[in-house]
């Protein structure tokens, strides 16, 4: 109840076309009570005792009231579904910018699919239940009422007779709607389980074949197959039954009507006229009813997609500039870890422990260690991805959370091993950081970022849309994008990952250089997998297990023959000797 | 049913070619289907005859010209036809009921076959199909279209068939009853079907914009939180707000637009009605009064035909789109049914032994498409022999491989094991020689223990452990929560790069193999996982004849044999030793982007000494 009445406060900002709708509603319930009154009135006084100028009239009058309803019925659907349109946008937004605010490490266990479904599936099922279900909860409950009211005044015991079976009705629709949705639950469900094994079937297409399981595979998929056939069955034995149930039931009161009701005709006590209104009445009836159900059902709905959306609108982003935060001015570079201690989400152990260095301006500081060694971590940190835990990292002084973080992020430049581009056009992925940037800036950055030529020879140049629905790049090109997506930035620090998945030698050297260019007068923290990228680095510092267990250069730290150099016979070596045969 | 969807594709409503095959899937189940028209047919007619049975009932009761009914009158025929009505109310229960289950029923076995069939027919389908067509569309044929073929059975067809006996009982009912103003009541109908045609044409423009508005909306959303990582990165969160913003309006204003149109039809029908209900009343009103033989009860089933009249034409138009969507899955499922696969084991093909491991490449030729990317490639490889295939992307290390196992097959030429041509022994027995290690360590969801029993189901524990074990993988395994039964899940995520490598190697290695293909994985990963890896693929290698896409060094140096590969040609071969002495392609190779390195270091080092 507390999620939908948060529902409907969205309703809030559109209370005028809110009422307007229900008057609308209220307005073409009413044309539609007339109707049975209508053809009563000519049967009764026209037909029954003839007069010619009653049928006339009443005929007219069916005509007009069809008409005026007619035209109040396109009014409330329009603005029913229009409310349904401006809430759904409404609360997409809300949640697209409340996504954009949350921080990293939200997204560190939120699946992107789920996300999605949260924007997508939930809105549109609140947005069904704001076009249908919030009209006709109202529209059927008032007709109810209404029709109720009339057949008991017009004639208490033929009405009591008629509506017998409504209790029943009522009763019948609203059992199926809360009992029908954990059924069709089930069947998203096991939907959901076949979906996986053909997409894994597919995806690991190659391992299937390779070990030569298809059979295997056909007998698994064919179980999943008949499991949903079962689950759908399911449903379709209660729903192919509750259907005709309702329609019975309707029927039978109809039934009663002619019963009682065609008696009292023969003996005078009721006119035919109004035996006639009583049957309009009672069909009338049914639709609202069995519209009960699905209201029931789809309120149900629109209340778990609720309870989703907000529990994502509640999550409040742990990461968000303090109130007094204070604008970072153009920076030096000077970055400065303190004793920091580092712990992620929902793990018991610390990631970083005990972490103090100093990058004074334009040195290079080069992070190597195994996967969860911290290198990753301590780059993040410095962006203000996440927190501390205790410690601190200042930038030219000043610590990290009291700045306002766009200005912060501002003056950093981030090559990730990642690189994610977006489906917008190659100058656009450049600028992304600094949209005002002119064209001749971002042709500087990707110069300096040795892709320059590459983007030139497309058919668009700078133009080219990249991504899935444009011109495919290449892993390196890709990496040199995002190198020239920083470099707009003009950044004082640099956070780059070195690493390129097997590329061409050519493409090599071009990575080689643009790195090396990129770093050329800033402060870079490079997360190195290159000797070049040790070889060339002021100080290395060595991770493992979140903390610095050597520190020093290249040259110092083989001579120590302690973890660097462990590393540097198993991995680096290869570069080496190849190096060395080169020369 | 005011937001139904009138159609995105443009097709035709009824293609004969197709609607045969479909009608094919659907005659296992004919006499189902016999029944459930026969059942709906029942459903019509006692649908109709309540409004008739009220009718007659008005007029038996009709105190200024009461009529008789089965030769009784008054309270006498209302004995007999309360009866009559209550019974066919109970035979629309029972026939409604049937009909529903059992269209639904067909359905959903057609579905299942259908699903069935084409998954059966995927596996047999050439890996080359499904890297082209991609997992997402091929997906989408077994989802989605599979789907629409539901509701053409299980709803559409059910609603035609109702729709067009209700249309014509009514139309029979009413001709009869008065000629006249039945066909007083039909002359709405142009009218109607104008209107229909009218607004079809806006709607479905209309639909269109709001359907590609809300995939932009989708679009940029799935991006926006893929890359959200980036934008904060950046400070990009305004701008991002400002932009999707500008896509959610173009979508409310499309929304608001396709709601003009979706709203008007029901009105529209519903003035049309009253119109015709007027009318009726109008003229058949007069008609009695004129003192023909028409009565209050017959006008009575006039106006209420009126109302169940309107109904299935609109329906109708509706069942419209879900034919024309049918025809367009309908097309696509037997397009990929008609796929045929291109490597099938020959008639004759016999069950290859198990192998010494003699490998021959004989002249091979092969491509992609039209693109010839191998071009007379000539290898032999002794049982127990280890080769490394070298050479830059595109040079045809991959089409080797994928030759080798059969996953293609050659243009020209032959590939022989032991002196058996490849493609004259089953599928099966060839495949079961290999112990195929990608670079993409594929996992499956399920346990650590069945990913490393997937070639051999029947495996032990203590076979499994045993490979484990000699890859190294077991230390790690059984420090795993459950160990061997720990749940691995989306592809693998919960162990790491080096892990799910371990693991794949011990699932080849399980198999024991003849025949080791393996292309190396070339994600870094931490030092102890490295050497642990170098000694598992030692064992793996050690007595089998080996083919690998080598990354690493220390990979090559092992081997027996570099194949260094160039557009599609061998250009040398040797050890690696005897490579680097020659100075040449291989050489080059290698070397080329250390001395990059050192070139660019000397630069720096000038740079440096000049600033």
């Amino acid at each position: 109840m507390r999620i939908l009445l948060r529902i409907l406060r969205y309703l809030g900002p559109y209370k005028r076309r809110v009422v307007l709708g229900y008057i609308a509603l209220a307005i073409g319930v009413g044309m539609q009570l007339l109707t049975p009154r209508l053809v009563e009135y000519v049967i009764d006084r026209g037909l029954t005792r003839p007069n010619y100028h009653a049928v006339t009239v009443g005929s007219l009058a069916i005509v007009i009231v069809g008409a005026t309803l007619g035209i109040f019925t396109y009014i409330r659907s329009y603005i029913f579904q229009y409310l349904a349109e401006r809430v759904s946008f409404d609360v997409r937004n809300e949640l697209y910018q409340h996504m954009q605010r949350l921080s990293f490490s939200f997204f560190d266990t939120a699946h992107t699919g789920q996300l999605m479904s949260r924007a997508t599936e939930d809105v549109n099922s609140i947005r069904r239940f704001l076009m249908m279900s919030l009209r006709s909860i109202i529209q059927s409950l008032g007709m109810l009422i209404v029709i109720t009211t009339i057949l008991l005044l017009t004639d208490w015991k033929l009405a009591l007779i008629s509506m017998s079976v409504m209790p029943i009705l009522i009763f019948t629709a609203i059992f199926f709607g809360k009992t029908i949705r954990p059924k069709f639950l089930a069947v998203q469900q096991q939907f959901g389980v076949m979906t996986n094994v053909m997409q894994e079937n597919l995806s690991g297409a190659r391992v299937v074949r390779a070990f030569a399981r298809e059979e295997d595979e056909n007998r698994k998929f064919d179980r999943e197959l008949w499991t949903l056939n079962e689950t759908y069955m399911n449903t379709v034995r209660q729903y192919s039954f509750y259907f005709p149930l309702m329609t019975f039931l309707s029927s039978a009161g109809i039934t009663l009507i002619l019963w009682y009701g065609g008696r009292q005709v023969i003996t005078g006590s009721l006119s035919l006229g109004r035996l006639t209104a009583f049957y309009l009445y009672l069909t009338m009836l049914s639709q609202p009813i069995r519209m009960l159900g699905w209201v029931v059902n789809s309120a149900a709905r629109a209340i778990a997609s609720g309870e989703r959306i907000f529990g994502v609108l509640d999550t409040r982003p742990k990461i968000a500039s303090a109130k007094d935060a204070i604008a970072l001015p153009s920076i030096n570079g000077r970055v400065e870890f303190r004793d920091v201690y580092f712990r992620y989400e929902e793990t018991t152990e610390d990631a970083l422990t005990d972490i103090s260095f100093v990058a004074e301006p334009g040195m290079r500081i080069a992070l190597i260690g195994g996967t969860g060694s911290g290198k990753s971590t301590i780059t993040s940190l410095i962006p203000r991805f996440y927190d501390v835990r205790a410690g601190s990292i200042t930038v030219d002084g000043y610590d990290v959370r009291q700045l306002k973080l766009d200005t912060l992020r501002d003056q950093i430049g981030i090559v990730l091993q990642d690189t994610f581009l977006f489906s917008m056009t190659i100058g656009e992925n450049i600028a992304y950081g600094r949209p005002d940037a002119t064209r001749d800036q971002i042709i500087a950055a990707a110069k300096a970022a040795r892709i320059h030529d590459h983007i030139a020879s497309l058919p668009d140049g700078y133009d080219t849309v990249v991504g899935e629905r444009g011109v495919s790049l290449s892993g390196g090109q890709k990496q040199r994008v995002a190198i020239a997506r920083a470099l707009v930035m003009d950044p004082k620090i640099l956070i780059l990952d070195d690493a390129t998945s097997s590329v061409d030698t050519e493409t090599e050297y071009e990575i080689q250089q643009a790195l090396q260019s990129a770093m050329r007068g800033r402060t870079t923290l490079v997360i190195a997998h290159r000797l070049l990228s040790l070889k060339n680095a002021d100080e290395i510092l060595v991770l493992d297990g979140g903390r610095i267990v050597e520190r020093g250069n290249h040259q110092s730290l083989l001579e120590r023959e302690g973890a660097y150099a462990r590393i540097y016979d198993l991995q680096l070596k290869d570069q080496e000797e190849l190096a060395a045969v080169a020369d | 049913m005011q937001y139904a969807d009138p159609d995105d594709i443009l097709g035709k409503a009824y293609d004969a070619r197709i609607a045969r095959r479909l009608a094919k899937e659907a005659t296992p189940y004919r006499w189902q289907l016999t029944l459930t028209v026969i059942l709906m047919i029942t459903t019509a007619c006692a649908d109709l005859a309540l409004p008739y049975l009220f009718g007659v009932g008005i007029d038996v009761v009709n105190p200024s010209s009461p009529r008789s009914f089965l030769g009784r009158s008054g309270t006498a025929a209302l004995n007999i036809l309360i009866p009559i009505l209550a019974l066919s109310i109970f035979l629309r229960f029972l026939s409604y009921y049937g009909q529903t289950y059992f269209a639904s029923w067909i359905g959903q076995h057609i579905v299942l076959t259908l699903r069935s069939k084409l998954f059966h027919h995927l596996q047999r389908l050439n890996i080359s199909y499904i890297d082209q067509r991609g997992v997402g569309s091929i997906m989408s044929r077994l989802q989605n279209d599979v789907s629409v073929i539901n509701d053409l059975f299980s709803d559409g067809l059910v609603s035609i068939v109702a729709d067009l006996a209700i249309l014509v009982g009514i139309v029979i009912v009413m001709l009869i009853t008065n000629p006249k103003l039945a066909l007083l009541t039909f002359a709405v109908t142009p009218v109607m079907a104008v209107m229909m045609v009218w607004w079809r044409k806006h709607a479905i423009s209309a639909y269109r914009g709001m359907r590609i508005t809300i995939a932009r909306v989708n679009a940029n959303l799935a991006e926006s939180i893929a890359g959200v990582r980036v934008s904060q990165a950046f400070a990009r969160e305004n701008e991002n707000n400002q932009q999707f913003n500008r896509i959610n309006r173009d979508n409310l204003d499309a929304s608001v637009t396709a709601a003009k149109y979706s709203a008007i039809l029901f009105p529209f029908v519903q003035i049309v009605e009253a119109v015709a209900t007027g009318l009726v009343l109008f003229i058949g009103g007069r008609v009695i009064l004129g003192g023909s033989a028409f009565t209050i009860g017959e006008l009575f089933t006039f106006v209420a035909y009126i109302s169940r009249f309107y109904e299935p034409v609109r329906d109708l138009s509706q069942q419209y789109n879900t034919m024309q969507a049918a025809m367009v899955a309908g097309e696509r499922i037997f397009a990929l049914e008609d796929v045929q696969p291109e490597i099938v084991d020959a008639p004759n093909a016999i069950v290859l032994p198990r192998v010494r491991g003699d490998v021959v490449f004989d002249n091979v030729v092969f491509g992609y498409d039209s693109t010839e990317v191998l071009h007379g490639m000539n290898l032999d490889v002794k049982s127990g022999q280890s080769v490394a295939f070298v050479g830059e992307t595109g040079a045809g290390k991959s089409s080797m491989i994928n030759l080798l196992t059969r996953f293609y097959d050659v243009w020209s030429g032959a590939i022989r094991i032991d002196g058996y041509d490849i493609r004259d022994v089953t599928q099966q027995s060839l495949r079961s020689q290999f112990g195929i290690v990608l670079q993409d360590t594929f996992l499956f969801a399920g346990t650590v223990r069945e990913n490393i029993a997937y070639g051999r189901p029947d495996a032990t524990l203590e076979e499994v452990i045993e490979a484990s074990k000699a890859v190294g993988a077991h230390p790690f395994i059984e420090k795993l929560i459950d160990g061997y039964d720990t749940e691995v899940h989306e592809r693998g995520a919960t162990l790491s790069v080096g892990q799910r490598q371990l693991i794949s190697f011990a699932r080849a290695l399980l198999c024991d193999p003849r025949i080791i293909v393996l292309d190396e994985a070339t994600s870094s990963v931490d030092t102890e996982t490295e050497i642990i890896i170098q000694r598992a693929l030692n064992t793996l290698l050690r007595g089998r004849t080996s083919f690998l896409i080598a990354h690493r060094l220390s990979t090559i140096k092992s081997v027996s044999m570099v194949v260094v590969l160039d557009h599609g040609q061998i250009i040398e071969t040797g050890t690696h030793e005897e490579l680097l002495e020659r100075r040449g392609a291989y050489f080059n190779l290698y070397t080329m982007q250390f001395r990059a390195q050192e070139l660019q270091a000397l630069a720096d080092s000038q740079r440096l000494s000049t600033d």
